[in-house]
């Protein structure tokens, strides 16, 4: 476990050294926020409530699951990893006594705690600014539970995100299915719209999957919505992560042996 | 896809304790056997077998006991100092804390890097860094250290300086050392083993000097005068070059001694400089000839 905690502490060092990027990089994903806010204020005009929500709740929907969206960093290393993968650096992580899956987690949820902790600033910063239109958290419990919720979902990105990279021992370029999945899972999750707006039988069916639970889900527990669904969502979860982290170290196996380490 | 046998019949057998050269021309299969002997990649057919252990199974305890160092590939952490990959490798390895540190003083020592171990890598030089990849991979006190092109890019003092921390770790650590490389030097310098691999095939196996006696046919000659002057040897050479200062000539080996001897005598004679041949026309003939054999110091 030790070698885990050193690789993050390690990657958060790293991190510190892009300090200004960083910062203007936590900016980014709120600016959806002031475009949710143009858009939702038209449609709000004619009707009190959309999907199960006022327009104060709507806004504080995009904030955290804005802010959700931003913590989840094993998107970019998807491209670090291709990289090592087809240049052949990623020998380094086959001959030392570490698994790449470890270090890819170690390493991502790492990044995921250094932006947190500049991200929290901004939040804060927009939380005054936009208060008479946010909602607090509906309870300390519903608040807890949405943070973990919101962590077992950064759970499952990283390792659906690890399988992911995985692909570029078999294709020399993954760009098209990376780009194609991400627009998939921020669409299947609710970082565009709340999936309260979907049909009924289409919330219960996706119910069965993880992309429900990673922003849709903390998000709507954070406004004291579904909290009769959380332990569901925990054991669905769970079962996913599980599933996940198995077929990841089998896939591994698998596609190491196809892997020549050639590059630059 | 077109598929290329990269080894071929390849049979080799390294003692405990030995520094072996790898060499070859590009492409002659140096990295592929490495890369085989780290378990990186596995073989086709046969089998390989290094401190008792499968490579390609990739055990952790096959893992803690050897390391690699690719020239072109780095473990260093580009923004951070080179003590945080150390750090890191205490961990991944399980260095226990006094024999890193007694590590980290012995290395940093040999290659007097002490106050290079908190600069950022991307602000060291090529031979500093690749003296932090030596460190890095040594900390653990590996029993088998594979050196793919160490050397590569390097500058003759920093390649020196590789050659010596080279030899030092292998006498005092007894670390096992395979080393390739394109550089005939790094051989000379490190090696009383030479195996010579062409094409996927091992064409030679023994000391460097047998296969140069053996194999190097002829010498280029360099020589610089200390006035104009017009040589004309009682030999047969070949004129590579002839300007009033300079001349350079290509002789049969055999015949470069009284050649030397006859223009020193002659001629007032600023300096000489002698070109052994390309290891990679050695290479050539030897492969060409066709010489049977496999045992040590033949050609096979």
């Amino acid at each position: 476990m030790g070698k885990y905690l050193e690789t993050g502490k390690v990657s958060m060092k790293a991190q510190i050294t892009y300090r200004f990027d960083v910062g203007v990089g936590s900016i980014i994903p709120f600016i959806r926020v002031f475009l949710a806010y143009a858009l939702w204020k038209v449609l709000f005009a004619a009707k009190t409530e959309i999907g199960g929500m006022s327009f104060e709740m709507m806004m504080t929907y995009h904030l955290v699951a804005s802010f959700l969206t931003r913590l989840d960093q094993s998107v970019n290393m998807v491209w670090d990893m291709a990289e090592e993968i087809r240049e052949g650096r990623f020998s380094k992580y086959m001959v030392r006594p570490i698994s790449p899956l470890g270090h890819f987690l170690a390493e991502s949820l790492a990044k995921t705690l250094y932006i947190l902790l500049v991200t929290l600033a901004t939040v804060a910063f927009l939380a005054v600014v936009m208060r008479r239109i946010l909602v607090p958290p509906s309870s300390l419990a519903n608040l807890a539970g949405a943070c973990l919720m919101g962590f077992m979902g950064l759970v499952f990105l990283s390792l659906l995100n690890y399988l992911t990279a995985l692909l570029a021992f078999k294709f020399n370029d993954i760009t098209g299915w990376h780009i194609m999945k991400n627009n998939a899972v921020d669409f299947l999750a609710g970082a565009l719209v709340p999936l309260s707006l979907l049909p009924a039988w289409i919330q219960d069916v996706m119910r069965f999957f993880p992309f429900y639970y990673v922003y849709y889900y903390p998000a709507s527990l954070y406004l004291g919505l579904k909290t009769e669904q959380f332990v569901t969502g925990l054991i669905v979860m769970a079962i996913w992560i599980v599933l996940l982290w198995g077929l990841s170290v089998i896939v591994y196996h698998r596609f190491r042996r196809i892997y020549e380490g050639v590059g630059n | 896809m077109i598929e290329k046998t990269a080894l071929d019949s390849f049979d080799l057998k390294i003692e405990e304790g030995e520094l072996v050269g790898l060499i070859g021309p590009n492409g002659a299969g140096k990295t592929t056997l490495v890369k085989l002997l780290c378990g990186i990649i596995q073989p086709t057919s046969g089998s390989c077998d290094v401190l008792g252990f499968t490579p390609g199974m990739l055990k952790n305890e096959f893992r803690k006991s050897f390391a690699v160092v690719m020239g072109q590939k780095s473990q260093l952490w580009w923004d951070l100092p080179a003590s945080d990959t150390f750090a890191l490798n205490r961990e991944i390895y399980g260095i226990p804390n006094g024999e890193y540190h007694t590590n980290i003083d012995y290395f940093s020592d040999l290659f007097q890097v002490g106050d290079l171990l908190n600069v950022p890598v991307r602000n060291l030089s090529l031979g500093e860094r690749m003296k932090m990849e030596l460190i890095a991979a040594l900390l653990h006190n590996p029993r088998v250290l594979f050196l793919d092109e160490p050397t590569i890019g390097l500058d003759a003092i920093a390649q020196k300086q590789i050659w010596q921390f080279l030899g030092q770790v292998n006498r005092e650590k007894g670390v096992t050392i395979l080393l390739t490389s394109h550089y005939m030097d790094d051989i000379r310098h490190l090696c009383r083993r030479t195996v010579v691999i062409n094409s996927g095939q091992k064409v030679y196996d023994g000391p460097l000097d047998r296969l140069l006696d053996r194999f190097q046919d002829h010498r280029v000659i360099h020589v610089t005068f200390e006035r104009e002057t017009d040589p004309r040897l009682d030999y047969p050479v070949e004129w590579l070059e002839k300007s009033p200062y300079k001349a350079v000539f290509k002789i049969s080996r055999e015949l470069a001694k009284p050649v030397l001897r006859q223009i020193l005598s002659m001629y007032d004679v600023d300096d000489v400089r002698i070109e052994e041949e390309d290891i990679s026309n050695v290479i050539e003939r030897i492969y060409l000839s066709g010489n049977g054999g496999n045992n040590s110091g033949q050609v096979s």
